[in-house]
């Protein structure tokens, strides 16, 4: 009856992150198994609400950063990296249609990552909001010339409303540790993939791969994986750039005309912008809830206790 | 700067340990001992709250037993976590002081009875603080 409660108990553990797991749960099954009731079958309902409520507490805080880490990671890599596209859109002349605008939207992310780094979350808040100002200007310029800039003007608002998040949640200060930078600087490097190799198809790959890289850094901290998973998942999210490129990018329409389809329906390049965007985060989450499953079906011991 | 006020959970965690090293279950019944069983800590919010005074250096683990085949973990109290704990109690105290004394002026306009009332609160007061 007892071990039928322990195994009950141990199962919503692992709702716990599992560095937090290996270190507490056989004390936590000690402190419920002896405030358990004489014959108690089930898990008392208050203890299963503080359980749940403790591990989602524990997955925010985590040792290893949790996701308020990774926002931290974010709030410093999002305007590094607009930074550095920016600069590359210098590099290779493209029509930057309003100087000033791109001025203010290049100093506006320096800011930016300045403040995140010195830990001043409302000058980072205020220096985003102009920088935001800015670059709207600039797209909606530069919509005047191009059709297909509705659909980066869109996504470049969606990484500045994450941005925005992550710094009202998070310590901006904590990006700064050791393991901050292991996570930012595959990101930066997918940054340079992408604006070196897919520089010739547009700007979309800029703001595609941006969403992607940002998702590199925000993923394996949650998940308890290393700087490496990070890595792989920026090198993972290259291809799906270009391939987002080659469908919505403005040499794409070639590609749709030569299958003698004619130019793809805008709501339709959106669809495929979106399903490519979601294909890397979903993996990692399927691979993620696979290892639950694994680890949820009785192996050796937990056989043993049924 | 300011420090943030502790949490209710987290000083009265710390004054557990205060007495000397105890384990999980330990605290849990002298928590609730020491709130007059107002307060009834759960394993969740116990050991996420360990985990944050751990990482904090408020506390520290003592050592490790095994009882009837089960862990039991003995925390203590680190001499930050003293300090923390000391400083907490004092600027509790001082409000409550203040708030007592406040009430102590305003009490007697409850009763209906005198507005000259204060004056029979205040040797209570002046005791207590003796």
């Amino acid at each position: 009856m007892s071990a039928r409660l322990e195994q009950r108990y141990r199962r919503l553990l692992r709702l716990y992150p599992r560095e937090f797991r290996a270190r507490h749960a056989d004390e936590m099954i000690g402190v419920l198994m002896a405030s358990a009731a004489d014959g108690q079958g089930r898990p008392a309902r208050g203890d299963v609400r503080d359980i749940v409520r403790g591990s989602l507490l524990a997955r925010l805080h985590g040792p290893r950063g949790g996701w308020l880490f990774a926002l931290s990671a974010f709030a410093l890599a999002a305007p590094l990296f607009l930074v550095f596209t920016d600069i590359l859109q210098v590099a290779f002349p493209a029509p930057v249609p309003s100087q000033q605008a791109f001025m203010i939207l290049v100093a506006g992310h320096l800011i930016v990552a300045a403040a995140v780094l010195a830990g001043l979350r409302r000058t980072a808040l205020a220096a985003l909001a102009i920088a935001a100002a800015a670059d709207y200007t600039q797209w909606t310029a530069f919509h005047v010339l191009d059709r297909g800039a509705g659909t980066i003007a869109f996504l470049t608002i969606a990484v500045f409303l994450l941005e925005a998040i992550a710094l009202a949640a998070a310590d901006p200060r904590a990006a700064r540790r050791r393991e901050g930078w292991q996570h930012v600087v595959p990101v930066l490097a997918l940054a340079v993939a992408t604006q070196l190799l897919a520089r010739p198809s547009g700007n979309a790959i800029a703001v595609t791969g941006c969403a992607l890289a940002l998702l590199a850094v925000l993923l394996p901290l949650p998940l308890g994986l290393g700087w490496r998973a990070s890595l792989l998942l920026a090198a993972a999210c290259y291809p799906l750039v270009i391939l987002a490129a080659a469908i919505a990018g403005p040499s794409s329409r070639q590609l749709p005309r030569a299958l003698g389809i004619g130019p793809l329906p805008a709501p339709v390049a959106h669809m495929v912008i979106v399903i490519i965007l979601y294909l890397p985060p979903l993996l990692v989450l399927g691979r993620a809830a696979a290892q639950v499953i694994r680890t949820r079906r009785p192996r050796g011991r937990g056989g043993l206790a049924a | 700067m300011t420090k943030r006020a502790m949490q209710e959970t987290t000083f009265l965690i710390l004054t557990a340990l205060a007495q000397g090293p105890q384990h999980g279950y330990g605290i849990i019944q002298d928590v609730g001992r020491i709130s007059g069983q107002r307060v009834a800590l759960r394993a969740g919010t116990l050991y996420g709250a360990l985990e944050r005074l751990d990482a904090d250096g408020l506390i520290a683990m003592d050592r490790e037993e095994i009882v009837d085949g089960r862990l039991r973990r003995y925390y203590r109290l680190t001499d930050e976590g003293s300090a923390r704990l000391d400083e907490e109690a004092r600027r509790l105290q001082e409000t409550a002081a203040t708030a007592l004394q406040r009430l102590g002026i305003l009490h007697p306009g409850q009763h209906g009875s005198g507005q000259h009332g204060s004056g029979q609160h205040r040797p209570g007061l002046a005791g207590g603080a003796a």
